[in-house]
């Protein structure tokens, strides 16, 4: 990704510690959202998969991780979820972020469940199964987004983040 | 039998061996019995180090601890040579030959019957499909390596019992696979670019904060955020060239002749001209210049009235001194006064001179009439006072002449010689006063000469040139008063043309950083860092590949054992219900767990595990048993169709030694035996076995003779 945008997603993690990966998620959201990647996009912060995100033409359910370390993990309720929403249709997939300046977002299909238990996974063998026009979009959108919102993440209107950015995805997916 | 059998071996020189040793071995059964340290086990390893030389010697498998610094070459046999003669599976003569070298190295040969020699170890190991290590282990059973198979570590054990079912082969490599450890590879890969990725956000970083602190500065000075780029610096210097231009026009000036940069890389020639520029409009602008006229006319001024105020006070201060000074004749009365002390003072000096010659005379006249004049006659013509002799008489006349007239004189000469010194002294005090006033007088005619060429006017007597300077310096501070604000407006003028020069100079560090930022974020973009990264995706999957190879090898060599360990698993249990008719535990069972092998005893009801319970006997027992089962099976890989036995029956009760014998005799029915031992009581079951066999009897080793081998009578009786 860009330095700036690194540069601006490391202040927030220092700002944030405890909100960021959440942070992030909504902020991988609204780079898909209907302004930006023209999906209409359901960010889910507690139960359930992370993003749901449709459009005319597909529908994807999304489970969001990020990490410092070389590895995402993935966990049994997180396949759980996603193979419910594939009953439903939607194609299962992981958004995987290395936090690093030479990486950026892997959103890999795993329909096929056989090939990916529940355990830890390098983003870059994820790539293997890479959405291309998902990957490319978040490349594009999501530096954008991050070094257009740092500021308001870092002070936002009412003292959370979360809020904000939730009120922001809210906004621009009407 | 479909197998390699050894029918004759030829032994010189090898370990306790010394001359040469002929042993024939075409018979199902070999015993070769002979007390410890009588050469059994020389002539047993006699036939792996002719098949694997030096290498055998190097093998601490199975905790051998024959191998300690193996001496091959016995020092008293004429040279070390060893040769084994196998019979083929198509009846023809296989021999194989070797003579030893050095500890590392050995002449090597075999050929087959009819075909060509060969030097080739490796074909001869291809050929019987056998290594050094399976040798060992399936075999030439050492009781070490028996014992391996129950009682050592899972990772030994389960290596002894591959070698038995002939996998070992397929897990060396599974080892080899694991030993890679391609996750290590792709960590030690990830940290390399983790190190290059924290480089570049460290290098970036360090641009950036170039960036925003210059930035910062930049903005502080009124330029706009959105200048901030090179485009926006060439704007600025543009700019900043308007305004020079502006300046010299609005004071009638010649304008720079600078050009304005065509680029953002023109600013930096751009900035080194401007400085020349500016201080070029600076030299020509005429109200800096008549500032610069008038202020130093004004100080120059101002230094000749204070030099002419000082020089008024040096003049007064030395009339002072000559007024002030305590004697007041003039020189001319000093002089005079000089003159005449001295006059005086050389009269003085006649009449010393004339005492002094009237002295001489009459000193002289005395002495003439010394002896002359009667003593009576000798009354001081001065005094009157009478003497004794006519000497006497002359030194008071000269005493007396000295004290009347000399001294006295002489007092006076000194008092005048005093005088004309003090005089001559004020003398010259006075003419240094009179030539000091004199000089500080024309030193302020002087000053006033230079004030009135500075002033360009007359300054006659009556006039106070302190007065005049004065006026005139009033005159230029009211002028210079009167330019003050049009030179603090030119001046300002020119402050901001200097904090343009500085601007540039950020525009240019902020220009430069930025330019560097985007150097280092396109090497995302070089074909060296995707071919960097496609080289960890290549490696990525090469180690999920070798994952899965490792995981699919893995699970084949344990399906495959457990389908051997089944076929044999009746076997073992048999043979070791035969040997030890353990009424608890009748049976032995090998299964196979994730570290290894597993051997355990079982009953009907019942299934431990057997090294807890075993006793030292049982344990040699379970292990022949898995040994002799696994040989006597057609699992084993190797085409070695015998085994030979180094002393099997350690702790082993009689009972057991006769079910061993029984074993025995059922095995020479598919594999050769050769069996050595100092046992008495297994000597004489081997021997009263009802089978086609040869016995030899070791015995009365010496260091020089090496033992004495024969073929015991009876056996080959029986065997013929």
């Amino acid at each position: 990704m860009r330095f700036d945008a690194f540069s601006a997603l490391t202040d927030i993690r220092r700002r944030w510690p405890i909100e960021n990966g959440k942070i992030l998620q909504l902020l991988l959201a609204i780079s898909f959202d209907r302004r930006r990647g023209g999906y209409s996009v359901i960010s889910r912060l507690s139960e359930g998969v992370d993003l749901e995100m449709t459009s005319d033409a597909s529908k994807f359910a999304v489970e969001v991780k990020t990490t410092e370390d070389s590895q995402v993990s993935l966990e049994e309720k997180d396949i759980t979820g996603l193979r419910a929403k594939a009953a439903d249709g939607y194609v299962p997939a992981v958004a995987a972020l290395r936090l690093q300046l030479s990486e950026n977002w892997v959103i890999a299909d795993i329909s096929n469940f056989d090939r990916f238990p529940p355990g830890s996974y390098a983003p870059l063998r994820l790539s293997r199964d890479s959405i291309p026009d998902l990957d490319s979009s978040a490349k594009r959108h999501f530096g954008q987004v991050v070094v257009e919102f740092r500021d308001r993440v870092l002070s936002p209107p009412g003292g959370r983040p979360l809020d904000y950015l939730e009120r922001v995805l809210c906004e621009e997916s009407r | 039998m479909s197998e390699f059998t050894l029918s004759k071996l030829e032994i010189t020189g090898f370990r306790g061996i010394t001359a040469r040793c002929e042993i024939a071995l075409g018979k199902p059964l070999t015993i070769i019995f002979g007390q410890n340290r009588n050469g059994k086990s020389s002539i047993t390893n006699a036939v792996e180090w002719c098949l694997f030389g030096p290498e055998v010697a190097k093998i601490s498998y199975g905790d051998i601890r024959e191998r300690d610094g193996w001496e091959v070459q016995n020092l008293n046999g004429p040279t070390c040579h060893v040769q084994c003669e196998f019979l083929t599976p198509e009846g023809r003569i296989l021999t194989v030959r070797r003579t030893y070298k050095t500890a590392r190295t050995s002449d090597f040969s075999y050929e087959i019957e009819g075909g060509e020699k060969s030097t080739d170890e490796k074909k001869l190991h291809a050929l019987l499909r056998i290594s050094p290590n399976d040798f060992l282990s399936s075999v030439h059973l050492h009781p070490e390596i028996v014992r391996s198979l129950i009682v050592a570590r899972p990772k030994e054990r389960k290596e002894a019992i591959d070698r038995l079912l002939g996998l070992s082969e397929l897990r060396d490599m599974v080892d080899a696979f694991v030993s890679q450890k391609p996750g290590d590879w792709i960590a030690a890969l990830d940290q390399k670019l983790a190190v290059l990725d924290a480089r570049l956000t460290t290098a970036l970083s360090d641009k950036k904060r170039i960036i925003d602190d210059e930035s910062m500065d930049l903005m502080s000075r009124g330029i706009e955020k959105t200048e901030l780029t090179p485009e926006g610096a060439q704007r600025y210097a543009v700019k900043v060239l308007d305004d020079l231009r502006g300046f010299a026009s609005q004071y009638r000036l010649t304008a720079p002749a600078v050009q304005p940069p065509a680029d953002f890389a023109g600013i930096q020639q751009f900035r080194t001209q401007l400085p020349t520029s500016i201080q070029k409009l600076r030299n020509e602008h005429p109200a800096l210049a008549d500032q610069g006229k008038y202020l130093i006319r004004k100080s120059t001024l101002e230094g000749f009235r204070s030099s002419h105020a000082n020089q008024i006070k040096n003049v007064e201060s030395a009339k002072v001194a000559l007024t002030s000074y305590p004697e007041k004749r003039s020189v001319e009365e000093l002089g005079a006064e000089v003159s005449s002390v001295k006059q005086t003072l050389e009269g003085i000096k006649t009449d010393i001179g004339d005492v002094a010659k009237n002295a001489r005379v009459l000193s002289e006249a005395l002495t003439f009439f010394k002896d002359r004049v009667p003593d009576e006659q000798l009354a001081c013509p001065v005094c009157g006072e009478t003497t004794h002799s006519v000497d006497q008489w002359q030194a008071h006349i000269q005493q007396e002449i000295a004290a009347r007239n000399l001294e006295p004189l002489a007092a006076r000469k000194q008092e005048l010689t005093e005088k004309i010194s003090t005089l001559e002294q004020s003398i010259e005090a006075k003419k240094s006063l009179l030539k000091k006033a004199t000089d500080e007088t024309a030193k302020l005619i002087a000053s006033v000469k230079t004030i009135e060429k500075a002033l360009g006017r007359t300054i006659s007597e009556s006039d106070d040139p302190i007065a005049i300077l004065t006026a005139e310096i009033d005159a230029l501070a009211t002028t210079l008063s009167s330019m003050q604000e049009q030179i603090a407006a030119i001046n300002l003028s020119f402050s901001g043309f200097q904090d343009a020069l500085l601007n540039l100079d950020r525009f240019q560090r902020v220009g430069k950083a930025q330019q560097e930022m985007a150097k280092i974020e396109a090497i995302n973009e070089n074909d060296t860092y995707k071919g960097l990264q496609a080289l960890r995706r290549e490696a990525d999957q090469y180690a999920e590949d070798a994952e899965r190879l490792i995981e699919g090898l893995k699970n084949t060599v344990n399906k495959e054992a457990q389908q051997r360990l089944a076929n044999v698993q009746d076997a073992i249990s048999a043979t070791f219900k035969r040997l030890t008719n353990r009424p608890d535990y009748p049976g032995l069972e090998v299964s196979l767990a994730p570290e290894g092998f597993v051997i355990e005893l079982t009953s009907q009801s019942d299934t431990t595990r057997a090294v807890p319970i075993l006793n030292h006997a049982d344990i040699n027992c379970a292990a022949l048993s898995i040994f002799l089962a696994l040989a006597a099976s057609s699992q084993i890989a190797h085409r070695l169709g015998m085994i030979i036995l180094d002393d099997p029956s350690q702790s082993l009760d009689i009972v057991c030694k006769k079910n061993l014998c029984s074993l025995l005799s059922d095995l020479c029915g598919s594999r050769q035996v050769i069996l050595a031992t100092a046992d008495n009581e297994l000597h004489k079951f081997a021997d009263e076995l009802p089978k086609n066999k040869v016995s030899y009897t070791v015995r009365d080793w010496t260091p020089k003779g090496g033992p004495l081998v024969e073929v015991e009578a009876a056996a080959e009786v029986y065997a013929v």
